[in-house]
């Protein structure tokens, strides 16, 4: 009789022990399938959340008085609009700057209202990089309003403000957010240079700084050395609240991801080996048998990790299963944003199907290696 | 065919050593139907095992057709286990998942050449050929213990190893395994049986009485 068949008769009939296992297998790789499935969704989702918390890096011209620009919220001072394309000639994989937006802020008093106004131009990326926009693009001759804002000048959306001579349309009143926002206009940064008389000139540059920057580093030292390379009449302020829960929530999906995979593994392993153990224990006589009838070391060490490697293949298929399933059926529940990006990903069930048994018959080995070393003549002996 | 010389085996527990054999010498020839006999706990079993290279002697030494038992190894002996030695239990030991054909087969190692329908003849013989396809469990003792010999007996074996193989039946089928294990030893096949009955002393050409670890004359 060859082993195989030993193997599948012995599973067969302690169905009860065999299922236990492919369950342990079932649930880990089930796991893993579910976490690779919607881990694109996941991570898009992860970056999304970080973006929401808007730019992080304020760049402005050198000669600003800062105490003056922490009072007003913005430098007095200008530079060239064309300060934001000399960032383009750094490649992607050396900037350190993402998403650049060029602003020119000032306040303006309108009606008997302080109020801001904001110009902005198109998000610039650094070549080879895409990145989805994180602010709205303002058509010109449009306004968007804040919400203490469009409160105080009694606008709507589809009225209309008269700024420096010229009709501007109100295309959306902005929500409120609790903060000097509520008292912004948004405007065309051409717009705004016309209406302000300060053709090619901005006062800021809004950033992100590069994921590619780690806790270890220091981070503002590198960004203003960098910045003195592109732009030497220029400096940039790190807003260290944003900086700082963009890492945590960096750094909170990493270790989502890296705890709960190998402790899913950990006790699957533990689990496989116990019910190895288990099983090693009922088939004691067994195996003194199978010595007394010429079974050698190898062939009994084989009939457990063959067992557990035809387990850890059934359950890697039906893990795969159950993981595709609940990361196509929950996963766009959970990631409702970056659900498109959640689809079965048939190159797992191949990673599965090699590294389950694998994974199985290695956690059945000192159980196996307890089974051959067993001495059968202390099972068959009764006396 | 047997000989052993000097052999001692000692366990060493908790208590102190505890000494299974001492000093037994015996020889069996080719085709004897040997009982020895003694009480429970007396060393019979642990000889038995010894004879059939399963268990290594503390001191002494066996020779089988004049080779050393203990001196091949651990593979080598569990090659002269599947082609020389045939084991029959008390306890049976039959292997719970597989019917009682298969169970006969599974002594035919790869590359064993047996005639085709061996085992099936085997168990007709037995008594047991409408029976081919049950699992151990459904079986009587009686008919377990023959299944048991059919296994044993599947490779032909010069030597069959009997550990109290009537110790769980009644008389009527005691009586029977013994007479086919009388049967095998007539077709030039050599018995050693453990066993603290008298069932079997009709059928041994030698009775050899164990006390305490020591063959008693």
């Amino acid at each position: 009789m060859n082993l195989f068949e030993l193997i599948q008769k012995e599973i067969a009939y302690r169905k009860g022990g065999a299922l236990c296992t492919i369950l342990a297998v079932v649930m880990a790789v089930a796991l893993y399938v579910a976490f690779q499935t919607t881990g694109e969704a996941a991570m898009r989702e992860t970056i999304r959340l970080m973006r929401d918390m808007g730019y992080n890096l304020r760049i402005i011209p050198k000669n600003t008085e800062m105490n003056a620009f922490w009072a007003i919220g913005y430098s007095d001072q200008t530079m060239p609009e064309t300060y934001v394309e000399a960032f383009t000639a750094y490649s992607k994989d050396t900037s350190l700057y993402n998403l650049l937006l060029a602003v020119l802020r000032q306040a303006v008093e309108i009606e008997g209202h302080h109020l801001v106004i904001n110009g902005i131009a198109a998000e610039v990326c650094p070549p080879g990089m895409e990145k989805s926009s994180m602010i709205f693009e303002i058509p010109p001759g449009t306004l968007f309003v804040g919400y203490q804002a469009a409160q105080d000048l009694g606008m709507q959306q589809g009225g209309s403000l008269t700024l420096w001579g010229k009709a501007f349309t109100i295309s959306r009143v902005l929500t409120e957010t609790g903060t000097e926002e509520d008292i912004f206009l948004w405007a065309h940064l051409r717009d705004v240079q016309e209406g302000l008389h300060l053709h090619g000139r901005i006062n800021e540059i809004r950033a992100l700084e590069c994921r590619c920057m780690s806790e270890d580093m220091d981070v503002l030292v590198l960004l203003r050395n960098q910045l003195s390379e592109i732009l030497p009449d220029a400096t940039v302020i790190q807003l260290q609240t944003i900086a700082k829960a963009r890492q945590q929530q960096r750094r909170m999906a990493e270790k989502y991801f890296s705890f709960l995979m190998p402790v899913a593994l950990l006790v699957s392993v533990v689990w496989i080996g116990a019910l190895a153990w288990f099983n090693t224990r009922e088939r004691r006589y067994e195996l003194g048998v199978l010595r007394a009838l010429g079974y050698g070391s190898v062939r009994i060490a084989l009939l457990f990790l063959g067992k557990a490697m035809i387990l850890g293949m059934v359950g890697a298929a039906l893990g795969f299963l159950l993981g595709s399933w609940l990361a196509m059926a929950y996963g766009p529940e959970i990631f409702r944003v970056t659900a498109r990006a959640i689809h079965v990903q048939p190159v797992l069930l191949g990673w599965v199907l090699l590294v389950a048994p694998l994974l199985t018959a290695l956690a059945s080995f000192i159980p196996a290696m307890l089974g051959v070393a067993q001495d059968p003549a202390d099972v068959l002996r009764y006396e | 065919m047997i000989r052993v010389e000097q052999l001692c085996k000692t366990y060493l527990t908790k208590q102190g050593p505890l000494y299974a054999l001492q000093d037994i010498n015996l020889t069996i020839g080719l085709g004897e139907f040997v009982v020895v006999r003694g009480p429970s706990g007396c060393g019979k079993s642990t000889l038995l095992l010894i004879l059939g290279g399963m268990l290594r002697p503390s001191a002494g030494e066996i020779w089988m057709r004049d080779r050393s038992l203990y001196s091949l190894s651990r593979a080598e002996r569990a090659r002269f286990r599947a082609t020389e030695v045939g084991f029959v239990f008390q306890m049976f030991h039959l292997v719970p998942y597989l019917t009682i054909l298969e169970n006969v087969k599974l002594p035919l190692h790869p590359g064993t050449t047996t005639e085709p329908g061996k085992a099936q003849q085997l168990l007709m013989d037995l008594g047991l050929g409408d029976r081919l396809t049950h699992r151990p469990a459904e079986l009587s003792a009686g008919e377990k213990q023959r299944v048991a010999l059919a296994r044993a007996m599947i490779n032909q074996p010069s030597l069959i190893l009997a550990d109290e193989p009537t110790g769980n039946l009644d008389p009527q089928h005691a009586a029977d395994v013994l007479a086919h294990l009388r049967a095998y030893q007539r077709q030039g096949g050599t018995v050693v049986m453990v066993t603290h009955g008298v069932q079997a002393d009709a059928m041994a050409d030698r009775i050899i009485p164990m006390n305490q670890g020591r063959l008693t004359p």
